[in-house]
């Protein structure tokens, strides 16, 4: 005969059930419940994401006011959209897709403003890369944080002066890590094209960046 | 014994293209990097580069993002209920091109009208007023008849206003009332009726075009005359002034009076003479 040796084989018996850790709920679940009102679910999508989508807006736009802006606008969409949802991809695709959008529309729109750039003045006519306005000092840093942030501040303004159809792609991939097909969903197009894509972008930014590779 | 086939450069750098971070190359793509000192400073470049994006790092989020997410939201759902309110109220999209195309159709009218206008001026004139008699013919013709009588003050005066219709019958009725208002008879007195047109055919107009008809009115005189001639004064209406004598009215006594010579043999005579 089996004697219950705690409080636990006295309530449930002998054969206790063993500790279950509950698994985190997945992003359609939480959408699904964000769907119904759950605002803290919606708060769990927000934290899942926010900063990976502030980032990439930023890496998009180069403004960090800017990408928080959009990030936000980025939310919003997707809780005014959440009935409207459809979870044929991932969540994370569709997020950045909207993202993607945002930001492109803001790079086109600030096309259309047409601002005059200090370093356009510095451009020759003939569509050879602008001279930098700021440009990188060479010589070595004693500081290497100083070096660090130097050579950051460089990739940033060479993949600013990237064309939109590239910029995306290499991003999502060389920063954001994500895989071509992840890529392609975003993007809605091919794989092949943004292996194409992505292959231009680094050739762009190799010639832009020699200095520091 | 296990073959392996040598790799080209194309296929090397699109191995080399697709590697995702610290992934390595597969045996084949080594052993052609092996051999390829153009391929290998391709792999260099690309690794440099991928190492230079990811030392980008993530940029987070400010701490109060979701709080400013939460306040935009909110505002975002306040502005949609505006919105259905407004929306209830507002006027449909049909309705609204509905007033539009009304607008328009009103406006493209009244721009046609006006062009039409401006593109024949005397088509309007032409129905109310005949040029041509306003300018050839004479408006007013007015007829003044003065009583001579041995120094006597003239006592009565024929005014004809010749009115020259311009245009239409509505005008010359009106002209006709106009005439005769002027006339003005010395009460008590018998009336010879003349035509001003009878003394003075020039007054009647050479205008047949117009339908108006000449100086047509008539006038009195008294009957009252002597023996000597009625001077008439006519006014033409131009400047110019025409005396016309008339012949006295004898109704069979004018010999009588021819053979008195004055009126005061006639008194010494008595009436039975004379009758």
């Amino acid at each position: 005969m089996d004697t219950a040796t705690s409080i636990d084989e006295l309530y449930f018996g002998t054969s206790a059930p063993h500790l279950v850790v509950a698994e985190p709920p997945t992003d359609h679940a939480l959408l699904e419940a964000t769907r119904t009102g759950d605002e803290a679910a919606f708060a769990e999508l927000v934290g899942r994401y926010r900063n990976q989508i502030t980032s990439y807006v930023y890496r998009m736009t180069g403004d960090y006011d800017c990408a928080v802006d959009l990030a936000q606008e980025t939310f919003v969409r997707v809780y005014r959209a959440a009935e409207r949802y459809q979870a044929s991809h991932a969540f994370s695709t569709y997020i950045y897709r909207i993202a993607t959008n945002l930001a492109i529309s803001e790079l086109r729109r600030r096309k259309r403003r047409r601002l005059v750039s200090l370093t356009g003045f510095f451009q020759s006519s003939d569509g050879a890369p602008p001279v930098e306005f700021n440009p990188p000092d060479l010589r070595p840093l004693q500081d290497t944080a100083l070096v660090d942030e130097e050579r950051r501040a460089a990739v940033t303004r060479a993949i600013s002066t990237l064309p939109d159809k590239y910029r995306a792609p290499l991003v999502l991939r060389d920063v954001e890590g994500k895989s071509y097909e992840e890529i392609a969903s975003i993007l809605q197009t091919s794989e092949g094209t943004v292996k194409s894509r992505i292959s231009r972008a680094r050739s762009f930014l190799r010639d832009k960046l020699k200095a520091y590779l | 014994m296990k073959v392996i086939k040598a790799m080209d450069c194309k296929a090397c750098r699109n191995e080399i293209e697709d590697a995702l971070g610290d992934e390595r190359p597969s045996e084949l793509a080594q052993r052609h990097l092996e051999s390829c000192e153009r391929c290998r400073l391709f792999q260099e470049e690309r690794s440099a580069l991928r190492e230079l994006m990811s030392s980008l790092g993530t940029i987070n989020a400010p701490n109060d993002f979701d709080w400013k997410l939460r306040a935009r939201i909110a505002a975002d759902e306040r502005g949609a209920y505006r919105r259905r309110l407004r929306g209830g109220f507002a006027p449909g999209l049909p309705a609204i091109g509905l007033a539009a195309s009304f607008v328009l159709l009103v406006a493209v009218a009244v721009l046609f009208k006006q062009s039409d206008v401006r593109l024949n001026p005397g088509r309007v004139e032409v129905a109310t007023v005949p040029a041509k008699s306003v300018v050839e013919t004479p408006v007013r013709d007015s007829v003044k008849i003065n009583e001579s009588n041995g120094g006597a003050a003239v006592d009565s005066v024929a005014r004809v206003n010749a009115t020259k219709a311009s245009a239409g019958n509505r005008t010359v009725r009106a002209a006709r009332a106009t005439q005769a208002r002027s006339v003005r008879v010395e009460p008590g007195a018998p009336e010879l009726r003349a035509s001003a047109a009878a003394v003075n055919p020039s007054l009647r107009s050479n205008d047949f075009s117009s339908s108006a008809a000449p100086v047509v009115s008539l006038f009195s005189i008294p009957v009252r005359t002597p023996a000597q001639p009625l001077k008439v004064l006519l006014d033409e209406g131009r400047g110019t002034m025409r005396t016309v004598a008339l012949q006295p009215v004898t109704f069979g006594s004018q010999k009588i009076l021819e053979r008195g010579g004055a009126a005061k043999g006639m008194e010494q005579q008595g009436t039975d003479e004379v009758w």
